[in-house]
């Protein structure tokens, strides 16, 4: 039963009323309320968890980071928080919106049936906010410390995330008590020691990992054989920490994947192209397992899912389909690997910068790491007959294009141009060259 | 032509079992004690939803209730998930035949038939709710029970209900229900002699046990120590509350309280 009651009123520490409208959730730490604090309905997340409750320690590392401003937006940070009332005390954020699903129901969809990841490009834009988040928290000098898939609200069309549960963050070297959620927990966090950016990367490669492939890494065949029906914490303990075997080791094949019981691990991974398969094997191998030093960087997960982004591919026969694009790394595929059929490569921007992105029907845009596009594949019939490929500007400012004769055209914000070889684009700031 | 589904599957899940074994004698009636069960049981299911749900890939909560009077009945006659789990209310009438509940709760923790996930299993829990001296019979069954691997793994938590609850042969059933054995770690047994929090309590001890149980860490609490855990919670949780308390336990024959 929840412990406050709708119309309890509370304060905030600089004293600002508060007033409990509804009961949302409850978690291990304590319960999440939805709540009124002047003009704005807000979320209070209200401790329950004696060890949070009676720690000053915590509470102050609480208050510390009420303070800061958050790594990126996609943070839903703490905004303040409550006096010390009924015996415990909470914290206001912004709401979560209901269009988005937490990262575990994403591994449940027979009880989350629109909890599952529209496309490629979804998939990637999420593990992508994610590193970029992590990223910017540990060069702002923080770690998260209890990452795990009960932090990310995802939204699965978009791939847009927010990343909850800020209450944790702190600076790295200083823990506040918490250790982690289990399955997600680096092995030596699991043995004592206080979490710290490297540890957040170990986690960081488990909730990747899950992102694209749903089953968890260290599931394969020896964590669901018969010696384990009934797994004991000890077991668990060695086989999802220290001793954890990923499944797709390149060098310990004793826990491949099950075609029965880690169906999406086997599905996916035939999916994958081989750099950020590689990248996987890097991260999560015996030795990332046991040398903390050798954990895969946010950042340099982030340098290659940009450019797993820029060379993604739309399909076209897979238009009403889940994933309905795929994800290729330097040479094209002679087919669509996920429908078999031929497909349209269409055209490359090669930037002035070096940097290349593909333009497909239907993809959108992107500049270098920005989550907004600016503009899209589209497919469009000529007056002759037959069709083409175009790109569409979405965005706010004009282009102008070169021919390769030399003639300007302006191609004003929601009007589009066909895509021919050699023409240049100028955008602002950056020009682009169109090759096959 | 395109892929048919390219959606996922759902995540293999190990289950985690909760056994409640739950006194229906006639005793129970008073102070309002079946009704506390009664009015707290929905509420249990719906924390066990919440962190089930929350935690479903690592261990999906599964729920079964073995009442005991004069027989022993199932609600369900396989344990449940917690989402699909609807508590009907209960009569106390009757003895107290914990022999019958015991080979019940035997017979249920079989791979061929309470515990048969195809995903595997993380231990079980069993929480037994009692306030009077069992009929006779409960020993041979209880031993029985406890050459069972999944009873000698399983987290036990033995709840005393009522004052009146310590007498010679509940101290012994409770005791020797409650022995960790493969599980390892400190006893859980608590007696609660202020009725008004049984609710409470039940509450309290099915959230931290599932929650442990479910989510468990290991090595990081150090491995068997979810008994500990849970002891420690109540008195945190309960302490200095009068009427909540975790009885020390010692080979004598002088009641707990």
């Amino acid at each position: 039963m929840p412990r406050l009651k709708p119309g309890t009123r509370l304060a905030m520490s600089d004293g600002r009323p508060l007033v409990v409208l509804g009961f949302i959730a409850s978690g291990g730490q304590g319960e999440v309320y939805k709540v009124r604090l002047e003009n704005r309905i807000m979320a209070l997340k209200w401790y329950t968890e004696r060890n949070i409750i009676d720690n000053n320690g915590f509470l102050a590392t609480l208050r510390y980071n009420c303070a800061q401003e958050p790594p990126s937006a996609a943070f839903i940070w703490p905004e303040g928080v409550t006096k010390r009332m009924y015996g415990s005390y909470g914290y206001v954020m912004r709401l979560r919106p209901e269009t988005y699903f937490d990262l575990g129901k994403f591994f449940c969809i027979d009880r989350y049936p629109e909890a599952y990841f529209r496309s490629w490009l979804a998939k990637l834009t999420a593990a992508l906010k994610i590193c970029d988040g992590f990223s910017r928290l540990h060069i702002d000098g923080f770690s998260y410390q209890d990452l795990n898939d009960g932090n990310f609200l995802i939204h699965p069309v978009t791939g847009d995330v927010l990343i909850c549960d800020n209450d944790n963050i702190a600076m790295d070297g200083y823990n506040n008590g918490i250790g982690g959620k289990p399955h997600y927990m680096a092995p030596e966090v699991m043995s004592g020691k206080i979490p710290n950016t490297e540890s957040d990367r170990f986690s960081l490669a488990i909730v990747l990992y899950r992102i694209f492939m749903v089953d968890h890494p260290f599931e394969g065949r020896t964590t669901c054989s018969s010696r384990y029906v009934c797994m004991t914490p000890a077991e668990e303990a060695s086989l999802f920490g220290k001793d954890a075997v990923f499944c797709y080791d390149r060098i310990d094949a004793s826990n491949r994947p099950d075609e029965r019981r880690h169906p999406n691990s086997v599905k996916y991974w035939a999916q994958l192209p081989e750099s950020i398969r590689d990248m996987f094997c890097r991260a999560l191998s015996r030795q990332a397992v046991r040398q903390p030093s050798l954990r895969v960087k946010a950042s340099e997960w982030k340098r290659l899912l940009l450019r797993l982004r820029a060379e993604l591919v739309t399909c076209r026969a897979l238009a009403e389909d889940p994933l309905h694009d795929f994800l290729v790394d330097g040479r094209l595929p002679a087919v669509c690997p996920a429908c078999g059929e031929m497909y349209d490569s269409g055209f490359k921007l090669r930037f002035a910068n070096g940097s290349e992105y593909r333009v497909t029907e239907g993809k959108p845009l992107f500049f270098a790491d920005s989550f907004v596009p600016v503009g899209y594949g589209r497919r469009i019939s000529l007056p002759g007959g037959g069709e083409a490929l175009a790109l569409e500007n979405s965005s706010r400012v004009p282009w102008n294009i070169v021919s390769p004769k030399g003639s300007v055209m302006c191609v004003e914000p929601g009007t589009m141009f066909q895509l021919v070889p050699d023409i240049e684009i100028i955008f602002p700031g950056i020009r682009a060259k169109v090759h096959v | 032509m395109a892929l048919i589904d390219n959606r996922p599957r759902r995540c293999s899940c190990r289950r985690m079992n909760m056994f409640y074994l739950i006194d229906t004698s006639g005793s129970m009636n008073y102070n309002g004690c079946i009704d506390s069960v009664n009015a707290a049981m929905p509420e249990i299911v719906d924390i066990l939803t919440d962190i089930s749900s929350s935690n479903r890939d690592q261990g999906e909560i599964y729920l079964s209730c073995i009442t005991f009077g004069n027989d022993a009945r199932m609600l369900y006659d396989r344990p449940v998930a917690a989402p699909d789990f609807r508590w009907a209310n209960v009569r106390a009438g009757g003895l107290t035949n914990l022999e019958a509940a015991f080979r019940m709760l035997e017979s249920q923790m079989h791979r061929s038939s309470g515990l048969n996930s195809e995903d595997g299993h993380l231990r079980p829990a069993v929480i037994l709710m009692t306030d009077g001296d069992p009929d006779d019979g409960w020993e041979s069954a209880l031993e029985k029970l406890q050459q069972n691997r999944w009873f000698r793994e399983a987290y036990k938590i033995a709840i005393a209900i009522g004052a009146n609850a310590g007498t010679k042969m509940m101290k012994r059933a409770l005791t020797k229900f409650a022995e960790p054995l493969d599980a390892g770690g400190p006893m859980t047994i608590i007696n609660i002699s202020d009725l008004t929090r049984l609710h409470e309590v039940v509450r309290f001890v099915s959230s931290t046990v599932s929650r442990l149980g479910s989510q468990s860490t290991g090595a990081a609490r150090g491995v068997g120590s979810v008994g500990e855990e849970i002891n420690n919670a109540v008195r945190r949780e309960f302490n200095p509350v009068d009427g909540v308390d975790i009885p020390p336990i010692s080979g004598d024959d002088r009641p707990w309280w």
